[in-house]
C-alpha cells in the first residue's frame, strides 16, 4: 500500500484496465483491509466474510471511482461501512443477544494465537468489547493506527467536534473498565 | 499489538476467495438478466395483452347498447310469431333479455319505435 501503487490502480482505472487494476487493488489492500476489520471483529472467520464483501462491493463499485477522494480512503471507508453494519446485524439479531457476541469475542481473545498472552494488551482488547462499534472504531483508528482526526473524518464523517468528544468517551469508559478489572483482581 | 498472521497462506486463500466471489456474483447477475429476459418480458407483454383484452372485450354483464337492442328487435321482427309468445321469445333469443332485468328491458324497448311499449307493458 503505497502512494505510488494508488496511482498505478488509478492509471489502470483511467485506461479502463479494471480487472488488473482491482487485481492490484487487492494484492496491496488485502492485509490492510484484513486488520482494520479483524481489530473491530475479533472473530477471524467472520473477518474473512466481511473482507470478502468489502472487495466484491469494491469491485462492484470499482468504475465508480473517481479519484475525488484518495483510493486508501475510498477502501477503508467501504470497509468501515460494511463492518459497523455486520457488528449491528450481530447486536441486533435477537437469538444472537449483543452479550453472548461478546462473550464469544472475549474468548477469542482469551484463546487465539492472534492475541499474544501479554495480559495487559488482553485487558485492553476486553475493555474495547464494551465499547459501541462506532466508539470502538474511532478509538481503533486513533489510538493503534495514529489517524489525525482530519483523516478519521475522511472515513466516518460527521465533525470534528462529535469526532473528539466520541473518542474522549471511549477513553473514560475504557480507563473506568481497567480500573475495575485491577480492583477485582486486588480482591481476589 | 503484535500481529500474528492466522495462517501461512491465508492471504492467498483469501485473494482466491474473493475472485471465486466475484465469479458467483458475475454469474448470479447472468441468470438475472436471463431470467429478465425469459420470463419478466413474456409476462410483461402477456399482462398487457390480457389488460388490453379485459378493457376492450364486451362483458356479459354489461347493459345492452342500443345497437344489441336492435339487433334483438329485428330478429323479433323476421320471426313470425303469436303476439302473446313476443314476450318470451324475445326472452329467448335476445341478449338484451338474458342479461337485463325486466324493467330495464322494457325500459329499451320503450325507448325504441320498433315495437310499441304498450303492446309488452300489456302481458
Amino acid at each position: 500500500m503505497s502512494v505510488e501503487k494508488d496511482h498505478e490502480i488509478t492509471q489502470l482505472l483511467a485506461t479502463g484496465k479494471k480487472q488488473e487494476a482491482f487485481s492490484l487493488l487487492l494484492k496491496e489492500y488485502k492485509q490492510p483491509v484484513y486488520w482494520l476489520v479483524r481489530k473491530m471483529v475479533i472473530v477471524h472467520e467472520d473477518t474473512d466474510d466481511v473482507v470478502q464483501e468489502v472487495f466484491l462491493k469494491i469491485w462492484i463499485n470499482l468504475k465508480k471511482f473517481r479519484g475525488d477522494s484518495k483510493l486508501y480512503t475510498w477502501i477503508y471507508r467501504i470497509a468501515v461501512n460494511e463492518t459497523l453494519n455486520f457488528l449491528n446485524k450481530k447486536n441486533k439479531r435477537f437469538f444472537v443477544p449483543i452479550d453472548d457476541y461478546r462473550e464469544y469475542q472475549s474468548k477469542i481473545i482469551d484463546n487465539d494465537a492472534f492475541y499474544t498472552d501479554d495480559m495487559i494488551e488482553k485487558r485492553l482488547q476486553k475493555a474495547l468489547l464494551t465499547l459501541p462499534p462506532k466508539q470502538k472504531l474511532i478509538f481503533e483508528l486513533r489510538y493503534f493506527k495514529n489517524m489525525k482526526y482530519t483523516e478519521i473524518i475522511e472515513l466516518l464523517g460527521g465533525s470534528m467536534g462529535s469526532l473528539k468528544a466520541s473518542y474522549h468517551h471511549a477513553v473514560k469508559k475504557i480507563q473506568k473498565h481497567l480500573k475495575l478489572e485491577i480492583n477485582w483482581d486486588d480482591d481476589e | 499489538m503484535k500481529e500474528k498472521i492466522p495462517d501461512i497462506n491465508y492471504f492467498d486463500d483469501l485473494e482466491q476467495a474473493v475472485f471465486n466471489r466475484i465469479e458467483g456474483y458475475k454469474k448470479r447477475q447472468q441468470q438475472r438478466k436471463k431470467i429478465r429476459q425469459t420470463l419478466v418480458v413474456p409476462m410483461l407483454i402477456m399482462l398487457i395483452g390480457l389488460g388490453g383484452w379485459v378493457y376492450f372485450y364486451p362483458s356479459q354483464n354489461k347493459i345492452p347498447s342500443q345497437n344489441e337492442h336492435l339487433t334483438a328487435v329485428n330478429l323479433l321482427e323476421s320471426i313470425d310469431v303469436d303476439e302473446s309468445d313476443m314476450y318470451a321469445v324475445l326472452q329467448e333469443n335476445s341478449q338484451v333479455a338474458t342479461s337485463a332485468t325486466d324493467d330495464e328491458f322494457l325500459y329499451y324497448l320503450a325507448e325504441d319505435d320498433a315495437v310499441e311499449y304498450d303492446l309488452i307493458s300489456s302481458k
